[in-house]
């Protein structure tokens, strides 16, 4: 039996050692949260980084599908703002109290058929080899899921198409499966092309209507309104909204 | 002057048997108990100790009843000034022999201490762990525990199965000079009759359940 | 390369596995030396962890703690309190999740005390808290220490639950588990590599010494 040092003073050193160095980490920063639609987010960690150097907050940034992070603001998340993928789910948040203000647009979206393994022609899609998966996001809380799902629809082949389906998170999670060519063919936002160099070869579904990507202002208790709006001003900002374009967006 | 009698039903090879043991002790004296194998000897000495609940019992030493079914009187096990030494030597890993002598009475006097500690051939191992002594002289360790913890009565369970014959003898003569001068009563559970016989004031042969 | 999500873990996990071993030891003595009605439905209850989904724990701590649920309005309103997508309410599922990584090692070390050392030190005259101070804690460290080790560690690992509770925000509820995650999503493979790589090391750290706690006493036998 090996004995180990066992002596209550020193244990009791020890636990509140412990408690006062883990708790002691906490550093105090004005700092706003903003929950973002998993396609906006690659670009809104660049844009962040700006905001950050301009003024003296720190912008900490959520992302996940439109649909988990409204799902999560009505579970009670303390987000600041919401930058959703399309009007909806920003105006169901208005109607039900979550924010005074009504919903801005910030940048249209656009979709895009592409693949990381093969040629992307969008007439052969119906004559696609029956083991190439078409990945989307999730129809149920991805915006982007919901259209490519509805564009799908109005292809004579769906029936054919349908069990061929894959179901990703959100935006992201399905352009790592593209990239990954764990799908062989995807139906992703257009701005993943600018912000991703990982396609082999796309088709901007020009025929489809754009996303009509909305923000809201959430009413936090904890943070001032005024850093928030803040920051919304700035995304909608000249300036800002031309990177926004040159990104793939529409306005 | 101690008296005991305890009534109880003790499970033996899955069907139950009635116990019963009825004895008085003189203050000076040893009593040795001995029987086949299964007949009840360690029970009776936990039963005395507080260990087992008894059906019925009645113990008392000269000072105090210990317990007392009928008048339902029962003194809790760390208040009965009971010492009993368990026939596996059940001795605190974490201790040094120093520290186990600590542990049990702080105040035990100094100069009787050291007088039991060269009795027992112990006083060289005095910050020695259990796991480090042979087997008779952790017999031995158990035995001084129980003396220091300054009982009014001693129990004994097989206490000297791992002893050679010498120190043995040199137990059993410590303990009789404590059974002298301390006036303290003994029961001692051994198989060994022949020992017992030599030893003790007065001898029970447990009949089998 | 960003530390937070790391500093937030060890911060989650210690916390955790401390308050786990201020209940861990108690509830463990009562297990194991102490007879009482229920017992067995409580020893169930915290070993549920153990084979339940994380989500299921998720679902009832979001039906719980959301702020539309009385508890949940309760907690705000009284005492500015909020559990859900919050680091205080990570630190109590944790302490839940965890808890049997903490008091089955203990109860284990416990219940393997001999009963002859325990009653020796009572018909000696002690009572049960110096025996419990003395006795029963010094001979079951290697048990609280795996326990420690074993919630903290299991805390570190841990990912459903706070998917699902903490949700993903930075300094907050963003541990390393989900950092790598997130980095995986978005095709950052080198951070997620030096992200598992190094929970992978100390996983790997944490298990070599709980065996090495185990194997000190054995000595090997030649047979």
């Amino acid at each position: 039996m090996n004995r180990l040092a066992f002596n209550s003073k020193n244990f009791l050193l020890f636990l509140c050692l412990s408690f006062f160095l883990s708790c002691n980490s906490t550093e105090q920063h004005a700092n706003i949260r903003v929950a973002v639609a998993a396609n906006f987010y690659p670009l809104m960690l660049e844009l962040k980084q700006d905001f950050e150097q301009l003024h003296a907050v720190e912008v900490d940034l959520i992302s996940g599908s439109s649909g988990v992070l409204s799902s999560q603001i009505r579970q009670g998340a303390p987000y600041d703002a919401f930058f959703s993928a399309d009007l909806d789910y920003s105006m169901d948040l208005y109607e039900d109290g979550y924010s005074a203000q009504l919903p801005k647009i910030y940048a249209k979206g656009r979709m895009v058929l592409c693949s990381n393994t093969g040629t992307v022609d969008l007439s052969s899609l119906c004559m696609g080899g029956k083991n190439t998966k078409i990945g989307i996001a999730n129809p149920k809380t991805a915006p982007y899921g919901k259209a490519a799902l509805k564009f799908l629809q109005t292809q004579t082949c769906f029936t054919e198409l349908e069990p061929r389906l894959i179901y990703a998170n959100n935006i992201n999670q399905l352009d790592q499966y593209i990239s990954n060519g764990v799908v062989g063919l995807g139906i992703t936002a257009a701005s993943s092309i600018e912000m991703k160099s990982f396609l082999k070869d796309y088709q901007i579904l020009s025929f489809t209507e754009g996303l009509e990507q909305t923000f809201v202002l959430l009413d936090g208790k904890k943070t001032p309104h005024r850093l928030s709006q803040q920051f919304l001003d700035y995304i909608l900002s000249e300036e800002i909204q031309e990177i926004i374009v040159s990104k793939g967006y529409r306005l | 002057m101690v008296a005991i009698r305890v009534e109880k039903y003790l499970e033996v090879g899955g069907a139950k048997k009635q116990f019963s043991f009825a004895c008085d002790l003189e203050d000076n004296s040893i009593l040795g108990i001995t029987g086949p194998s299964g007949c009840g000897k360690t029970s009776l000495l936990k039963l005395i100790a507080g260990l087992i609940d008894p059906d019925f019992a009645y113990i008392s030493t000269g000072a105090e009843i210990l317990i007392s079914t009928k008048e339902g009187i029962e003194c809790p096990i760390d208040k009965r000034s009971v010492a009993m030494v368990f026939q596996d030597q059940a001795l605190f890993p974490n201790m040094t022999i120093e520290e186990h002598i600590r542990f049990v009475n702080k105040g035990f006097q100094k100069t009787e201490l050291e007088r039991l500690l060269l009795r027992l051939g112990l006083d060289k191992q005095r910050n020695t762990y259990p796991d480090k002594l042979s087997g008779g002289q952790k017999q031995r360790l158990a035995i001084l525990l129980a003396l220091v913890s300054d009982p009014q009565l001693l129990l004994l369970d097989e206490p000297f199965t791992a002893l050679d014959d010498e120190t043995r003898d040199d137990v059993l003569s410590l303990l009789k000079e404590c059974v002298e001068l301390k006036r303290l009563p003994v029961i001692l559970v051994s198989h060994q009759t022949a020992i017992l016989q030599q030893f003790c004031t007065k001898l029970i042969k447990l009949p089998a359940l | 390369m960003d530390w937070s999500p790391f500093l937030l873990s060890f911060k989650l996990a210690l916390l955790t596995a401390l308050v786990l071993l201020l209940i861990g030891i108690p509830l463990a003595y009562a297990l194991s030396f102490v007879n009482w009605r229920g017992k067995r439905l409580v020893q169930a209850l915290i070993a549920l962890p153990m084979v339940l989904p994380p989500t299921v724990l998720g679902f009832y701590f979001l039906l719980v703690f959301s702020p539309q649920s009385s508890i949940g309005t309760f907690l705000n309103s009284f005492f500015d309190l909020q559990l859900v997508f919050s680091f205080s309410g990570l630190l109590l599922g944790s302490i839940i999740y965890s808890l049997p990584f903490m008091v089955q090692p203990i109860q284990n070390a416990f219940e393997q005390l001999p009963n002859d050392m325990l009653q020796f030190a009572r018909v000696l005259g002690k009572g049960k808290w110096a025996i419990f101070k003395k006795i029963i804690l010094p001979n079951s460290v290697k048990g609280i220490a795996t326990g420690l080790v074993l919630s903290f560690a299991h805390t570190l690992g841990e990912f459903g639950l706070v998917l699902m509770i903490g949700g993903n925000i930075p300094n907050e509820t963003r541990v390393a588990s989900i950092a790598i995650y997130e980095s995986v999503e978005l095709m950052q493979m080198e951070q997620a590599n030096q992200y598992a790589l190094i929970l992978l090391l100390i996983s790997f750290v944490v298990l070599v010494f709980i065996y090495s706690l185990g194997n000190n006493s054995k000595r090997l036998v030649r047979w």
